[in-house]
């Protein structure tokens, strides 16, 4: 009697521990699927940043205008300026200062407040609309431009900030139509330009 | 009389040596870029001609108009713009030039003292490893501008 019931009690502790086992390996063999977001909302898209005056900037003021979008920061002498200038000299290739909207929106929102966006948006003797926001705002347009960033220090304990290049254009509608690259040619950007400014 | 012969063809070789082996002959102009006010970097761009048959280096930079002063690079790849310090100077070629250009290698001014107005000037003192000190003015002008020295060349 004693002997069944210990045998009885081995195979119980046997079965607990191939089940355990099974729920064991189950879990492994069958991880949870990757969860994937997906959004419905267009390239871009609806924002609201600050402009150089301290107020909030709505892309509604963008409506029925073309734009042409620029992410850098003011603490950028080289690239930052060489892309504003050109695309402010595209501009005025087209002919007239009101064929598109330029934006400039900081990456670095920590140095740059609406005045220094504004001042430095001012440098190009054509209107271009310098934006900032909270760095949670900044980081959620970037998200929605798809705009890369990164701060990078350097060796005079401050930093620079890797960001992508290329200026984005959005038609009249607001939809995103094109980038323009630093490497690409002024004819093949204008070509680009006079497509938004139709 | 064979060892004066031969010290004096050795002489002889060292007077056409290649080039690198010369002297260099450095000319430097440059622009910088206007700044807002308040910004407290710029970037100076130079074009450093070497007319000499031999071979130096920008070593060092330093600007009474700013606290700092190094040789930075931007680069883009894959889309990114990035911007570093140039390591280890840069190459001025035996009878040739370096060009420091917007988009390319540039002379980072850091905690500018005043704004860079446009139209005033901007000195700068450059050292060359072999030419040793030299200080250069260089004009400021508005951020568009993309001054083109070589043309005629």
């Amino acid at each position: 009697m004693m002997r069944k019931l210990r045998i009885l009690l081995w195979i119980m502790v046997a079965l607990s521990l191939a089940g355990f086992a099974f729920l064991l390996l189950r879990g492994r063999a069958e991880p949870s699927p990757p969860t994937v977001q997906t959004s419905t909302v267009d390239f871009g898209g609806p924002f609201t940043l600050t402009g150089s005056d301290g107020r909030p900037f709505s892309s509604q003021r963008l409506a029925g205008r073309p734009h042409a979008v620029f992410f850098g920061f003011t603490h950028c002498p080289d690239v930052c300026p060489t892309t504003l200038a050109r695309m402010v000299k595209l501009r005025q290739q087209l002919g007239s200062e009101d064929s598109f909207e330029i934006l400039f929106v900081t990456v670095d929102p920590e140095r740059d407040g609406p005045e220094e966006v504004g001042k430095y948006a001012d440098l190009f003797g054509s209107p271009v609309i310098g934006l900032t926001g909270s760095p949670a705002r900044i980081q959620q347009v970037q998200r929605q431009f798809g705009i890369y960033s990164r701060k990078s220090p350097d060796d005079q304990g401050g930093y620079s900030v890797d960001h992508t290049a290329s200026v984005l254009l959005f038609g009249r509608d607001g939809r995103f139509v094109a980038t323009i690259s630093p490497e690409e040619n002024d004819s093949v950007a204008l070509g680009k330009l006079r497509r938004i400014a139709a | 009389m064979t060892r004066i012969f031969v010290i004096s063809i050795l002489f002889a070789l060292a007077a056409c040596a290649p080039a690198g082996h010369g002297d260099p002959d450095i000319a430097v102009q440059g622009w910088a870029r206007e700044t807002a006010p308040g910004q407290s970097v710029a970037a100076a761009y130079l074009t450093i001609e070497n007319s000499g048959p031999g071979t130096d280096r920008l070593v060092g930079v330093a600007s009474p108009a700013a606290e700092q002063a190094s040789l930075h690079s931007t680069t883009v790849e894959d889309g990114i713009a990035r911007m570093r310090a140039i390591n280890g100077g840069l190459e001025i070629p035996a009878r040739g030039a370096a060009a420091l250009e917007p988009g390319g290698d540039h002379i980072m001014l850091v905690g500018l003292r005043q704004p860079l107005v446009r139209g005033s000037d901007v000195e700068l003192q450059l050292r060359f490893e072999r030419s040793g000190e030299r200080q250069v003015a260089v004009r400021v002008l508005e951020p568009g501008a993309s001054p083109e020295p070589h043309e005629g060349h």
